[in-house]
């Protein structure tokens, strides 16, 4: 690995290119205007795409944070005795200090979270099964290398390494068919969604009845999502669309059979939260929604996203994620940065990318365009009445 | 102020029968004992600026949140003080008298008069006197402020540092000590205007100033226009302007005055002007009316200094920014703590850390390359002072740059007009590698060093 900093997340290129690309937003904007029906929808969960089964993590499932802490501490040299005598104290005590700073640079203990690499690599265990959620992101099929079959779509070739750095982390894991989405981005998710704008999707078509071709507008919104009294995200509010060209995707696409997916597969940017993320920024965006009948859409969106992006959000958090979440912060770090499969750094060779698929569900809402002098949007329509 | 060029007054309007008034104050404060020069003109329906030049205002406690390690999910803002340009909070003595100090010899030695300059002119309750060496010193209300030798950090009371941590403070490890007869000198919580029951004061950063606020904690208008009664009446119908109602047996408070309506209503009026809420207002401490039009604004008790080069900015969903003259919105540069628990994106979703600021101050690590020629730094005058918020920062190339509330505020390359705000919520991660190469971007991190790009809001609680 380089010696050098590296520079994460700085994106004036995609603010001026974004600048740049108001034209074709514009054009993009004309196609919509003179489609034949839009429909608008905004996001409600906003998930890993987990599709886990019997004995996909041959290596076990990762132990419970207490037990991975004693061997953290056992991989400094500490002996047994001190350990159980610390860790009998958790999570009070002087081994929260010891575990904060359970990185090494030149023998002296520093922050394990803002220096990850100082740590030693516990090497948490990885998923090895057949399915995966995803995308055939490299076209090379049943050829790729570490990739699997998507279990809907049963395609071969499915890139999601992130699958397998997440999948044998109890709060990674969501089995088949299950209605319960995986534990840790679903809290996150609800915990982030109240203040943060909301991310809303657009479908463009002659008529969204009959397959044929659509426009996918992915953007975020300058509102965020209004719950109701269960804490359900309510249908058809009103979301006015950032102006900021940062978070204003439009792909070509196409409807059949209810599922609307694209024909081409350039880059997506998001401005996100740091809770959660602080950008979805994908290479080789795929996308895959189904249209239900009762109005709602569910999907997947996937590609290639900076693994760094991915790892922050566990990394800010520190020791308080780690005791919450039960997950240690430095072996997810090495893991994303040994699957990571794309994007190679050019001076170190090192992959930047790693690919992905994150499941969502939305229900239908209004997307309009932001207007000076308008005040902030309420509830205006409910369950169409 | 009027011989400064960055110093911008709250208003710029005046009425003629304000500037009678004036001339009657303005002659009468000649007069006063113990002021060396008259105070600065203000017009009846302004409110007075908060400081004078060399004067600045700095949360206090765990206000200044100082670092990231101390990060709490709510940062107190209890307590507003004036301080000294380096920001060390001032203090006022009992047995001081206005025009007169009773410190001198061994107590200055411990606690240290500000000294004002020769050009120093009287702000609001801001005068300047001579001490009995001849050097002048500024005092606050009539009373003479000085600094504290302990205080070592911006934020400190009584030589006690915010930058103790938290823990240490809360389980009464650090002691509070005890001067008899010397206070900190706070303009927050403001004392001594007489007001009606149900009103308050609160900062209210988008009317840049301390605010008088409703029983419910929205913010109160001042009608600044012209016209008859019937017509203002007739304006507040037809409008979103509701009238302060003042209770039947209610009578007048010190500036607070009742207006007898031809509608029968009795409504509050301060310093005669007639007194509303707005309902575009959604929530305590929205000032959405300022700015609307030139016949309303703001009821302030004080105003805060705000640079002639700057001005608040309306913009789309995010409501005021801080921007330059020309409305390009200004930025701050921020570490990330994700114990907040979301709210990154809201406005004010996140509380403001003036020492985490000022421990990033204008080192721009994590930003390099076209990084760096994106932000600007908002430069300020060179003959540019510290005052109330703003601060200046001196750039390793000697040029000033304009801080507020301890952050080095910046412009982004890639906004074009008033209202942009495209360099918002811009992340600068710094994680290396290399197992031998510390991490630091200045303030302690807790987490990951996450430093990200926001949009500069004006103060608020």
């Amino acid at each position: 690995m380089s010696s050098s900093l590296r520079f994460f997340k700085f994106k004036p290129s995609i603010a001026l290119a974004a600048l740049s690309a108001a034209v074709p937003l514009t054009l993009a904007a004309a196609v919509t205007a003179s489609a034949g029906e839009t429909r608008s929808f905004v996001l409600t969960s906003f998930t890993d795409a987990a599709y886990s089964t019997k004995g996909d993590c041959p290596g076990g499932i990762d132990p419970d944070q207490t037990v991975q802490y004693a061997l953290d501490l056992a991989a400094l040299g500490m002996p047994p005795d001190e350990i159980k005598k610390l860790m009998a104290g958790y999570p009070n005590g002087p081994v929260i200090g010891l575990l904060i700073n359970r990185g090494r640079i030149d023998g002296k203990p520093v922050n394990a979270f803002t220096n990850p690499a100082s740590v030693i690599d516990p090497k948490l265990h990885m998923v090895d099964g057949r399915y995966a959620y995803g995308f055939n992101l490299d076209g090379k099929g049943a050829k790729s290398p570490n990739s699997f079959e998507d279990p809907v779509t049963h395609e071969l070739g499915v890139d999601n390494q992130l699958f397998r750095v997440f999948g044998c982390h109890k709060n990674f894991r969501g089995p088949p068919a299950s209605a319960t989405p995986p534990t840790y981005y679903s809290a996150e998710w609800s915990q982030a969604r109240p203040t943060f704008p909301a991310w809303v999707i657009t479908i463009s078509g002659d008529d969204l009845r009959k397959d044929g071709p659509v426009t996918v507008s992915i953007a975020r919104s300058l509102d965020s999502v209004l719950l109701d009294a269960q804490g359900n995200t309510e249908s058809y509010t009103t979301f006015r669309s950032d102006p900021d060209p940062r978070s204003r995707n439009v792909f070509q696409g196409r409807l059949e059979h209810g599922v609307v997916t694209l024909t081409d597969h350039h880059d997506l940017h998001l401005v996100g939260d740091p809770i959660l993320m602080n950008d979805l920024d994908l290479s080789q965006t795929h996308f895959r929604m189904t249209l239900e009948p009762n109005g709602d859409a569910d999907g997947l969106i996937g590609g290639y996203q900076p693994w760094i992006e991915i790892f922050l959000p566990f990394g800010q958090a520190g020791v308080g994620f780690e005791e919450f979440q039960g997950i240690d912060v430095p072996g997810f770090y090495y893991a994303l940065r040994h699957l990571a499969d794309a994007d190679p750094d050019p001076r170190t060779g090192a992959n930047r990318r790693i690919s992905v698929a994150w499941k969502f569900t939305a229900v239908p809402a209004f997307v309009v365009p932001a207007q000076n002098g308008a005040p902030p949007p309420v509830l205006s329509v409910h369950n169409g009445q | 102020m009027a011989n400064d060029p960055n110093r911008a007054g709250p208003q710029q309007r005046m009425h003629w029968e304000s500037i009678v008034v004036i001339a009657v104050i303005g002659t009468l404060g000649c007069l006063l004992p113990g002021l060396a020069t008259c105070s600065e003109p203000v017009a009846s329906g302004e409110a007075p600026v908060a400081t004078p030049p060399g004067i600045t205002l700095q949360a206090l406690g765990e206000g200044q949140s100082s670092a990231m390690a101390f990060a709490l999910t709510e940062v107190p803002r209890t307590q507003i003080a004036f301080a000294d340009a380096r920001g060390m909070t001032l203090y006022t003595y009992d047995r001081d008298s206005p025009g007169k100090s009773r410190c001198a010899a061994a107590c200055t030695q411990v606690w240290s008069p500000v000294s004002a300059p020769r050009s120093a002119r009287s702000v609001g309750d801001w005068t300047v006197f001579k001490r009995g060496d001849g050097t002048q010193q500024w005092q606050y209300r009539g009373k003479p402020v000085y600094t504290f030798v302990r205080d070592t950090d911006v934020g400190s009371v009584f030589g006690v540092s915010p930058n103790r941590p938290v823990a240490a403070r809360s389980r009464g490890l650090v002691r509070q000590p005890r001067f008899p007869g010397w206070h900190s000198a706070l303009l927050f919580p403001l004392s001594g205007i007489p007001m009606p029951a149900g009103v308050a004061i609160r900062e209210v950063g988008d009317a840049n100033g301390l605010a008088f606020v409703d029983r419910d904690g929205m913010t109160i208008y001042a009608f600044e226009g012209r016209g008859a009664a019937k017509a203002v009446i007739r304006l507040a119908d037809q409008t979103q302007w509701k009238p302060l109602l003042a209770p039947a047996l209610a009578h007048q408070v010190g500036e607070w005055s009742i207006l007898t309506r031809s509608d029968g209503i009795r409504q509050w009026a301060f310093r005669g002007r007639p007194l509303f809420t707005f309902a575009g207002d959604v929530t305590s401490g929205d000032a959405n009316g300022v700015g609307l039009s030139n016949d309303w604004d703001a009821a302030l008790a004080v105003s805060f200094y705000m640079p002639a080069q700057v001005r608040l900015e309306q913009t789309l969903g995010r409501g005021k920014v801080l921007a330059t003259r020309e409305g390009l919105t200004l930025y701050r540069r921020d570490g990330i703590a994700i114990d907040y628990g979301g709210g990154q994106s809201a406005r004010h979703g996140v509380p403001i850390q003036p020492g985490v600021g000022r421990r990033i101050g204008v080192s721009l690590k994590g930003c390099e390359g076209a990084c760096l020629k994106a932000w600007h730094a908002f430069v300020a005058p060179a003959n540019a002072q510290p005052d109330g918020f703003w601060d200046i920062a001196i750039r390793p190339d000697g040029v000033p740059q304009w801080v507020y509330q301890g952050y080095a505020l910046y412009t982004f390359s890639g906004d074009r007009k008033p209202g942009d705000m495209n360099g918002n919520d811009i992340f600068n991660a710094v994680l290396s590698d290399n197992p031998h190469q510390l991490n630091d971007v200045g303030t302690p991190m807790t987490g990951t060093a996450n430093l990200y790009w926001t949009i500069a809001y004006p103060s608020s609680n």
